[in-house]
């Protein structure tokens, strides 16, 4: 998030105008209709680097996020920054593969919460930040709206519950117990 | 050499029991960190190494605060700068969120701390990560040229207090072959007779000590004879005056210690005196602005440390509300760590002169360091007068005129009271320490 990127709202404005054909189902062998890999290979040339091969670890809806990242950064400023093209290729492989375990394309274009955390999550990856904010209001937005830590934590909620009794239970047992010899002060 | 330590005609009435608490299944643990201080030495970076970016990656997972508040979507080497930071007020609040999920709680130990600030923290403890202070105790020794040898027929270490109500206890350490340890409050109250403590320490003579500077200079003037190796002093920063008179005395080197119940051991004062190297290798130290960010090369800044061993309180850019310099150039004393330069421990305060121009606390020191102080407590108040209490060091009396002159050639014509109290720092709660610089007036950015 160290550079300043685009309006947020040039991307969330941009998310909610995704041809619905981008979020059609992504080329398998039997089924299936667009072919994201040739979609991405076409961004990379785009930026005037070679392609190379992008990993699909995440199955269908990973890829339909990766479509939707093409359409989202096949835009004039992220295509004269050829420069990104590394950490370009590492959001298609990696962060969007996590997104897709809580997230769909489909979500992040029909909601505006989901637009703006789909944006937010790009430009993270790009270590970029929304024009017009600082470093911290960028980085607190961002982590108010992931989806990713907001499910964990709806998930773990309870065990964590749970486990901040246990231990807040054995501090105050142990509190008035001996403790070990310590050879120095502090 | 417990039963020895206990039952001897001299021994204080210890107050408290407790022992080393180490395990057999400890021993590989404690080993390898002792092989690593010495192996792993060397220049540092600054910026965090691969071991801590993979602890903190970790911590992600299994540990509530960071898990809250570091994002997996955070790239940690790129974004660390800007990543928030821990401090005291995040374990006085929910210390529970520190403790990894998956660690088991049958070892868990307590610890207090009141720090600076005066409000105690209860700091969760492992037994292991304590035991980790005798090597660390050991390379400073080593790093002045003393080795001592430790066996089950004699005393390590003294550890000397001089406080009006403290724990006392005497123990055993497997660390140090099964040597004595015993932690004392010198002050005759807690002895059988006069003249006990100077016969309990020729009894047993510690190969080396550990004190602060009260306890230290309380044990000059009561006469407490020995001959230790060294004197490691910690707590509160030491006058160079009481640290000549102290080694002087013992015919020892006196070594620095900066040490917090939070973080361990942190640094220990360079043996040529360049300031204090970083002690412990798994701990990665930065200096921080006023934002968290971290400052640049030789500015100056809050010390946050992130790493450490305690598997009960991982430190995630634990801000340590002392303030220093880093520097990472080699130094001429042979330690490739790191070293914390004009080291402060306690936040800015805004003193001001007469004409509102800012005056450093570290200038302040510096200047009352020319006198025979054991400690002080500046204060400014809102209208800008000043009081000074001073404890001098013991049997010397200051010259207060002296010290008025130089306050006023930095401060101006300001009203200006000095005062000496020579039991400054003997709280009724042993953990306070002293402020040595208050202020009434508001820091503005
Ligand atoms: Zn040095």
């Amino acid at each position: 998030m160290q550079n300043e990127g685009p309006q947020l709202e040039t991307l969330t404005h941009r998310l909610s105008e995704c041809p619905d054909d981008f979020l059609l189902p992504p080329l398998a062998p039997k089924t299936g209709v667009i072919h994201v890999e040739a979609l991405a290979s076409d961004h990379f040339r785009a930026l005037g680097v070679e392609p190379g091969k992008i990993n699909f670890s995440g199955g269908d809806r990973h890829q339909s996020l990766v479509a939707l990242a093409v359409w989202l950064l096949h835009d004039d400023w992220f295509l004269k920054r050829p420069d990104l093209a590394p950490a370009t290729r590492t959001l298609f492989s990696e962060s969007l593969a996590k997104l897709s375990l809580v997230v769909s394309a489909e979500q992040c274009v029909r909601d505006p919460d989901r637009r703006e955390e789909f944006s937010r999550h790009c430009l993270g990856q790009l270590n970029l930040r929304p024009k017009g904010e600082t470093i911290e209001q960028a980085l607190d937005r961002h982590n108010s709206l992931d989806s990713t830590e907001r499910d964990r934590v709806m998930r773990d909620m309870r065990a964590a519950e749970a486990r901040a009794r246990q231990v807040r239970e054995k501090m105050a047992k142990r509190a008035a117990e001996e403790a070990a010899a310590k050879t120095t002060r502090e | 050499m417990l039963h020895r330590l206990c039952e001897h005609p001299d021994a204080p009435r210890f107050n408290y029991a407790t022992g080393d608490r180490l395990w057999p299944a400890d021993l590989p643990g404690i080993a390898q960190f002792r092989y690593g201080l010495e192996a792993s030495r060397g220049p540092r970076q600054p910026v965090p190494d691969s071991a801590t970016l993979s602890h903190v990656d970790r911590w992600r997972k299994i540990v509530p605060w960071v898990r809250e508040n570091v994002p997996v979507t955070v790239q940690l080497d790129r974004d660390w700068g800007v990543l928030p930071t821990t401090s005291r007020e995040d374990i006085a609040l929910a210390p529970w969120k520190f403790v990894p999920d998956n660690e088991p709680l049958d070892r868990l130990v307590i610890y207090r701390t009141a720090g600076t600030t005066g409000h105690p923290i209860t700091v969760p403890h492992h037994p292991v990560a304590v035991r980790c202070y005798e090597p660390m105790i050991e390379f400073a020794l080593s790093r002045y040229g003393v080795k001592p040898e430790f066996d089950d027929q004699s005393v390590a270490c003294f550890l000397v207090g001089a406080q009006i109500r403290t724990y006392t206890y005497a123990t055993v350490l497997y660390n140090w072959n099964g040597a004595g340890f015993a932690k004392l409050n010198i002050r005759p109250t807690e002895w059988p007779s006069e003249g006990s403590q100077q016969r309990y320490f020729h009894a047993f003579a510690p190969k080396f000590l550990s004190g602060d500077p009260i306890a230290f200079s309380e044990m000059m003037r009561l006469g407490i004879e020995a001959s230790p190796a060294a004197l490691i002093t910690t707590s509160v920063a030491m006058s160079p005056q009481l640290k000549r008179r102290l080694s002087e005395r013992y015919k020892a080197p006196v070594i620095d210690w900066y040490s917090m119940v939070e973080t361990g051991p942190i640094g220990y004062a360079c043996p040529r005196g360049h300031g204090y190297h970083l002690l412990p290798h798994d701990l990665y130290a930065e200096v921080l602005k006023p934002d968290g960010t971290p400052a640049q090369s030789g500015q100056r800044g809050e010390i946050a440390v992130t790493g450490g061993r305690n598997p009960l309180l991982p430190l995630f850019r634990y801000r340590t509300g002392d303030f220093g310099i880093m520097d990472h150039s080699p130094c001429p004393c042979g330690d490739p760590m790191p070293r914390f330069l004009e080291l402060e421990g306690r936040k800015p305060v805004l003193i001001r002169a007469k004409d509102s121009t800012p005056v450093s606390t570290v200038d302040l020191s510096r200047l009352l360091r020319e006198y025979p102080l054991l400690i002080h407590e500046f204060t400014q108040h809102s209208d800008l007068a000043c009081e000074l209490v001073i404890r001098p060091l013991p049997g010397i009396a200051p010259d207060l005129a002296a010290i008025t002159g130089a306050l006023t050639r930095v401060l101006g014509e300001l009203p200006l009271t000095i005062r000496v109290d020579p039991t400054l720092g003997d709280r009724q709660d042993s953990d306070v320490k002293t402020l040595a610089y208050r202020s009434e007036l508001i820091l503005e950015d």
